[in-house]
């Protein structure tokens, strides 16, 4: 061939070259190795159970036998039991667990639609499937254990009777939801007999999650944020005093103190003990719109987090170009703010853990048929909420809320609990009442939040958060 | 019963892959004196392994549970591919004597994982795939002959100009559209052909040719060109293409000059091109959206990725076993997904023997190029190994939401033509450059 050789020297630097580009591919797909191994051992477990996933939906093997759904103790929930030629599912607590468990007889929701691949995963399978050829025993899917508590769900749930509502209580240092009910309800046995009769029933909506989805005005709970946001942007907060004379005139809106009472002089902790809606609406006009957005915002108003059933978006409504009349409103917790019970319950969890909010979950591992735990879930924290500086001023006014304000009816001896009273206005009738609490106020082990639709006052929830307290205090060991 | 087989089966596929792999990491050593042994015996273990998965394979495929039969139609797909494996191998050795024996292993590797897996998901396609295996391979044996007559190819540098370029814009005038993109050809409604496939080719053989010659460092008319195919492939929104083609670019530029300031003025003119084609034109947004977070908009914008990472994720490390997974509802999944399908029924390990086998086959090409005396010749060794390289890369890093995802066929696996026909010929060239230089020494 008559084609020119290189120069030695050329040569060597064009060879030189090609293995710089040669290392360069070669570092391209040991990253791109080292991703694919990372994302299949560490991240797919979340991506399968993902709502999106067809797999799971269009997945039904009959020869499965789906896996138990028990509680915190390991008492039954869900269950498999097979009669003559199919499994049929069954609840043993009807309808008190019905929005935490779902159904898995006529379509799927809650845990049974969140964890259908778990519940239908065979540990072991290769063994269990040549177990099976052999002995006959069932394939068993992995169970899941909730973080829930039978007993302390049945105190929920039966403290709700007679009201629409909800309960949910939280470990606050973790996340785990230990009870949420809502009211009324709906037996998840009898679900394809009653589903027609279930959907229509638009005065009850008994399918409705309304912990998770009921999205309602938070009323004078919502001090607790007008609290943080004024410790924040008013340095002489601690210091600022009030005269109230049970109304005053914002911009075009006049506010009432409940039944018009005349606080007199009060100071933050004696305005949010006694609900001063006069003191408040004063610090929300010095706060401002913005400053009040920001704070909401932080504490995921007007976005969703991440929890394993489906939710509701809380709403907070004001900006800059809001008017005077809608801000005081905002800041007692009327006006356009929507909140959804469990949102609150989520906010009081990161006041009672030093201001880190943890993300909710509801699974706390899952189990194989010998009882191995597998996937055990490990909690997480979702946003920082609040400085320490924050929550232990936070935690002081809202102990004043039960030692000598609307809370008393919560009152344990010997336990200092920390609360909020709220009685909200709304369009269907009498006003909610709303009770939030964490105790030990030292050293929290458990948040109550609970809502009763057009109760008129909070006695009736104050109540109910109290025995939950004394229950929790009594059953977790701190 | 056959579930169960099915599932033990999964560790037979890791076997073979790891056998596989193992034979190949084995070769090189010999064959760098770093170990004593039989590289021919490395060989043929990797010829054997091929063979296992391919038998494997098709006996799953074509067994009927419940029927205790076999599908005959199945099996007759299976034996013509065994057929076209064992006389693919035959040939080779016959037409390309002393070529790389593994470097062809490596392609039948990766041609037989994408059959038995194309076969599985649509046997139609897989009997199509199958002709064109044979139209690719008779095309690479007649190249040597071809090659003999034209063994100057190097003078033609500007015919290669013109013919890349005219074929490179007739989709603009004949082509149609398929998934957004108008880079298509159809002849007559039976053959569908990607154009600037084949353009790969004649532009990596004008650009050695091209920085071959004496004046060699005048890179002007080669970046106007390759300007021009970026900028008509971004046009007809084959964007995975234009990238492949400004990737060869940029690496066969530094290859060829050295010249680094050149590369980063490149680099940096291509930073700004996409800032600006971010900005001017909705679908790349819409890719860079999808790869940042795919989740957010799961039914629409973000469904191709996420269904391909579910179906990757599904299969875990070995796989839910061929047959079992469902690998059907990624989009486009016997093309450019085809790595997901893989992933979800034979697991990430075999996916990373795939990837290995591809690092093989550009060791080799690397290897080629430093073997050759002649400037051409390294030049167009670099650049095919470079195309086929970064195309693997593109389309890998796009499937499991490594990189944005463009659309590009994945070298032997996926099922189309061109794309197999271009890719298989490369292979051949890269192997001629092989024998035509082993006689000059090496500076490994």
């Amino acid at each position: 061939m008559d084609i020119h050789h290189e120069p030695k020297n050329d040569a060597d630097s064009l060879k030189k070259r090609i293995r710089h580009v040669f290392w360069l591919y070669f570092v391209m797909f040991a990253c791109f190795s080292a991703y694919l191994i990372k994302f299949v051992a560490s991240d797919s477990r979340y991506i399968v159970e993902h709502t999106s996933n067809p797999r799971p939906r269009n997945f039904t093997d009959d020869d499965i036998r789906r896996g138990d759904i028990v509680d915190a103790n390991g008492e039954i929930l869900a269950v498999s039991v097979k009669d003559s030629e199919k499994y049929n599912r069954e609840y043993p607590f009807g309808e008190t667990f019905a929005h935490i468990v779902g159904f898995d007889t006529f379509g799927r929701s809650g845990a049974e639609s969140r964890y259908n691949l778990t519940l239908q995963t065979l540990d072991g399978e290769i063994m269990q499937r040549v177990n099976g050829v052999f002995s006959g025993a069932p394939l068993q899917g992995l169970g899941i254990a909730l973080t829930v508590d039978a007993g302390l769900q049945e105190m929920a749930f039966n403290g709700l009777s007679g009201y629409r509502g909800a309960a949910v209580v939280m470990e606050p240092s973790t996340g785990k939801i230990l009870a949420m009910a809502s009211a009324p309800s709906f037996d998840p046995n009898e679900i394809s007999s009653s589903w027609d009769s279930l959907v229509t029933d638009d005065e009850r909506s008994p399918l409705l999650n309304r912990a998770a989805q009921g999205l309602y005005p938070p009323g004078s709970i919502f001090k607790i944020v007008t609290s943080a946001a004024a410790f924040e942007f008013d340095p002489n907060i601690e210091s600022f005093s009030y005269n109230c004379e049970g109304s005053a005139v914002f911009g075009a809106k006049r506010i009432r103190c409940f039944n018009s009472t005349a606080h007199g002089d009060v100071d933050i902790a004696r305005a949010m003990a006694v609900s001063c809606n006069t003191f408040y609406s004063t610090i929300g006009v010095n706060i401002g719109a913005e400053n009040m957005r920001a704070v909401a915002e932080r504490l995921l108003f007007n976005a969703y987090y991440p929890a394993p059933f489906p939710l509701s978006r809380s709403s907070f409504a004001l900006d800059a170009d809001s008017e005077i009349s809608e801000i005081v409103e905002t800041s007692i917790g009327q006006g356009k703010t929507l909140i959804t019970p469990l949102h609150a319950a989520v906010i009081t969890s990161a006041v009672a853990n030093g201001g880190v909010m943890m993300e909710p979950y509801i699974v706390d591992h899952a189990f194989t048929k010998n009882g191995k735990i597998k996937d055990k879930r490990l909690p997480t924290a979702m946003a920082r909420a609040f400085t320490l500086e924050e929550t232990a001023f936070l935690t002081d006014i809202m102990i004043g809320v039960v030692e000598n304000g609307s809370g008393k009816g919560a009152a344990i001896d010997g336990v200092r609990i920390a609360a909020k009273t709220g009685t909200a206005e709304n369009s269907s009738g009498g006003d909610h009442g709303w009770f939030t609490a964490f105790a030990p106020a030292e050293k929290p082990c458990v948040v109550v939040t609970v809502i009763m639709e057009n109760a008129e006052n909070t006695a009736r929830a104050q109540a109910l958060a109290r025995d939950i307290i004394q229950y929790s205090l009594n059953n977790f060991d701190n | 019963m056959f579930k169960i087989a099915v599932m033990l089966c999964r560790w037979l596929f890791t076997l073979y892959i790891s056998l596989f792999m193992a034979q190949g990491a084995k070769y090189i050593m010999i064959e760098r004196g770093l170990i004593k042994g039989s590289g021919a015996l490395c060989v043929s273990v990797q010829r054997v392994s091929i063979i296992f998965m391919h038998l494997t394979g098709f006996l799953i495929l074509a067994y009927k549970p419940g029927e205790f039969l076999f599908d005959w139609l199945t099996l007759a797909l299976g034996g013509a591919g065994l057929f076209f494996f064992l006389g693919g191998q035959f040939a080779v050795d016959k037409i390309y004597k002393k070529g790389c024996p593994l470097m062809w292993n490596c392609v039948f590797f990766l041609m037989d994982a994408g059959f038995i897996t194309l076969a599985r998901l649509d046997i139609v396609s897989a009997r199509k795939q199958i002709i064109w295996f044979g139209v690719g391979f008779a095309a690479t044996l007649l190249l040597p002959l071809a090659l003999k007559f034209a063994a100057r190819s190097e003078r033609f540098e500007l015919p290669y100009l013109l013919a890349s370029l005219a074929l490179v814009a007739s989709p603009l005038a004949f082509g149609e559209r398929s998934g957004g993109a108008l880079n298509w050809i159809n002849i007559n409604g039976w053959v569908n052909f990607q154009p600037s496939e084949i353009v790969k080719f004649s532009y990596v053989i004008y650009m050695a040719a091209h920085f071959a010659r004496k004046n060699r460092n005048a890179a002007l008319t080669p970046t106007i060109f390759t300007a021009v195919i970026v900028c008509v492939l971004t046009y007809q929104r084959d964007l995975g293409g234009a990238l492949i083609f400004f990737m060869t670019f940029m690496s066969v530029l530094y290859i060829a000059t050295g010249n680094v300031a050149l590369v980063a003025a490149g680099l940096g003119a291509a930073c700004m091109a996409s800032v600006v084609a971010f900005s001017a034109f909705e679908h790349v947004r819409t890719r860079v959206f999808a790869w940042r977070d795919p989740w957010a908009d799961v039914s629409d914008a973000g469904y191709q990725i996420v269904q391909s990472l579910f179906a990757i994720a599904s299969g875990r490390l070995t796989g839910a076993g061929l047959t079992l997974g469902s690998a059907s509802y990624v989009p486009v999944v016997k093309s450019d997904f085809i790595f997901a399908a893989i992933c979800e029924e034979f697991g990430a390990i075999f996916g990373i023997g795939v990837v290995a086998a591809f690092l093989t086959l550009f060791y080799r090409g690397a290897h080629v190029a430093l073997r050759c005396a002649n400037r051409y010749y390294a030049l167009l060794a670099a650049g095919f190994t470079c195309v086929l390289a970064f195309q693997t890369f593109i389309i890998l890093g796009g499937v499991t939401k490594f990189i944005p995802l463009t659309g590009v066929t994945l070298p032997f696996v996926s099922y189309g033509g061109s794309s197999m026909l271009v890719s298989v010929m490369m292979i051949g060239i890269l192997q001629w450059i092989y024998i035509m230089n082993r006689k000059t020494t090496p500076i490994v």
